[in-house]
């Protein structure tokens, strides 16, 4: 078990201590260092990407005609309405409204799975069409980086089930908790944007 | 330290060695010391020594990895050589890191620092020995026919970029120990940067598929930016390790307690000599 009595041998001071349980106590520290973190990383691949876009200038053109551009803008939809889904739920948990709150996290997941299935629909059509990860460079990152930001989504969806879980369980809601489940999934659907406009809209 | 222990002395060797009698987290502060001791020597052989990293290319000809063995083949061994050893350094890291987890509060903190330990282990076996045995064995007779060369030099990468599911694992792991443990023992936005190296793991996978461009494993993203998100996050990792020590409660230490008290005479603190009773004669 940790402690963090003054009384244990060499221990931490008072002010670290007081300031180590300060940073504890707000979550929303936390997932901004990821957020920012992740942000960082990902546009180094979008620098990238851009990279390698004005190198192979041609084969980027004609292999991004494999992509369907309906696909592309359901899924910026969808995700679009779920980061507006979970914006009403949070100002109804402000207003501590729990039930619509709930209801509104509910739709935000299902918008989320939507995204999902749509997105392995678009690959699984684009694949039978021969269109692989190995076909060219563009495919390459349009693969990579799709499927890296699935994954997000779907580390967002296992947050705002927790997030529902709290708002359903009287003795557990946390605001805070609600916060930082909505920062991640804001910027999932900032990603998204940002990938749609790159790979799917630049020409 | 104990109460009755004696005053920290001045000069390097002297506080060492107070350290190692009195300090009751002196196995845990050894076990600190060989991380950086053991990253450094390991970022020297693979950098410096070598010349594994940066990774050549994928896609050299025979020939052109005849040469390279030809052309590093003592380096290769040497830098192999010192790793070999200095790798089991790591083992008390990864122990020090699985001892962390299992003092966590947690539901199964124990099976979660095995969990660790054993994930850890496995990558430290494929991507570290593994690649320095197949690295060793094509520099030893660089005369061999080079189709059986190219084939270790293709081991060796392979090999070396097959810890991700392993360390994917370990990452995962420490991340939910991290953000699940009531006891604060880590900050919690320690634990969200553990995803970042959780989710560079994935940006290795496609390095075994392609061998041209920057999913290569000579690649921007598969190997440039994957290493500096991992080597930023070795450095925090370090520190924290550093602050959880500090704040840990010291292990119990009955193994020492009983070889002290039962040794007549002893220069430590048994019960004899703290309470003042000497040994009655029979």
């Amino acid at each position: 078990m940790a402690s963090t009595n003054a009384d244990s041998s060499l221990d931490l001071t008072p002010a670290e201590i007081d300031k180590a349980q300060r940073h504890d106590a707000n979550p929303l520290d936390g997932i901004w260092i990821f957020i920012v973190g992740d942000l960082f990383i990902f546009g180094s691949y979008f620098v990238t990407y851009a990279l390698w876009r004005n190198w192979q200038h041609d084969v980027f053109l004609s292999a991004q005609r494999n992509l369907n551009l309906g696909f592309g803008l359901f899924n910026t939809m969808v995700l679009l309405v779920s980061s507006w889904f979970l914006a009403a739920a949070l100002k109804a948990m402000r207003a501590a409204d729990w039930d619509t709150s709930g209801r509104w996290t509910l739709a935000t997941m299902a918008c989320g799975l939507v995204f999902v299935v749509s997105k392995i629909s678009e690959w699984t059509v684009e694949v039978g069409h021969g269109f692989v990860f190995t076909s060219n460079m563009f495919s390459q990152f349009y693969f990579w980086t799709t499927g890296v930001h699935l994954l997000h989504v779907l580390f967002g969806l296992l947050a705002l089930f927790r997030l529902y879980l709290e708002v359903k369980d009287p003795t557990c809601r946390n605001v805070a908790t609600a916060e930082s489940a909505a920062a991640f999934w804001h910027m999932v659907d900032l990603l998204w944007l940002v990938i749609f406009a790159l790979m799917y809209l630049t020409r | 330290m104990s109460a009755a222990a004696p005053p920290i002395p001045s000069g390097m060797v002297a506080k060492a060695r107070w350290h190692l009698r009195h300090n009751p987290k002196a196995d845990l502060w050894v076990a600190w010391w060989s991380i950086p001791i053991a990253y450094n020597i390991m970022g020297m052989v693979y950098f410096t020594i070598t010349h594994m990293m940066p990774p050549p290319d994928p896609s050299k000809s025979q020939a052109e990895v005849v040469e390279f063995f030809t052309r590093y083949g003592f380096e290769i061994r040497l830098g192999f050589g010192v790793m070999l050893v200095s790798l089991a350094f790591l083992v008390w890291a990864n122990g020090l890191i699985g001892w962390l987890i299992m003092k966590m509060d947690l539901p199964h903190a124990k099976a979660w620092g095995y969990a660790y330990m054993l994930a850890m282990c496995g990558g430290g076996f494929t991507g570290a020995y593994m690649s320095a045995f197949t690295m060793s064995v094509a520099s030893l007779r660089p005369d061999r026919d080079p189709a059986m060369l190219q084939l270790l030099y293709d081991a060796t990468y392979i090999s070396f970029d097959g810890t991700m599911g392993f360390f994917l694992f370990g990452s995962l792991i420490w991340t939910y120990a991290i953000l699940a443990d009531k006891s604060r023992l880590f900050p919690k936005w320690f634990g969200y940067t553990c995803i970042w190296n959780f989710t560079t793991e994935f940006l290795v996978s496609p390095a075994v598929i392609v061998q041209t461009g920057p999913f290569s494993w000579n690649g921007t993203i598969a190997f440039w930016i994957d290493t500096i998100v991992y080597i930023g996050w070795q450095v925090i990792y370090v520190f924290m390790l550093y602050y959880a020590i500090k704040r840990v409660d010291p292990p119990k230490d009955r193994f020492r307690s009983m070889r002290l008290a039962n040794l007549p005479g002893s220069r430590g603190t048994s019960v004899a000599s703290t309470s003042g009773l000497s040994p009655q004669p029979a």
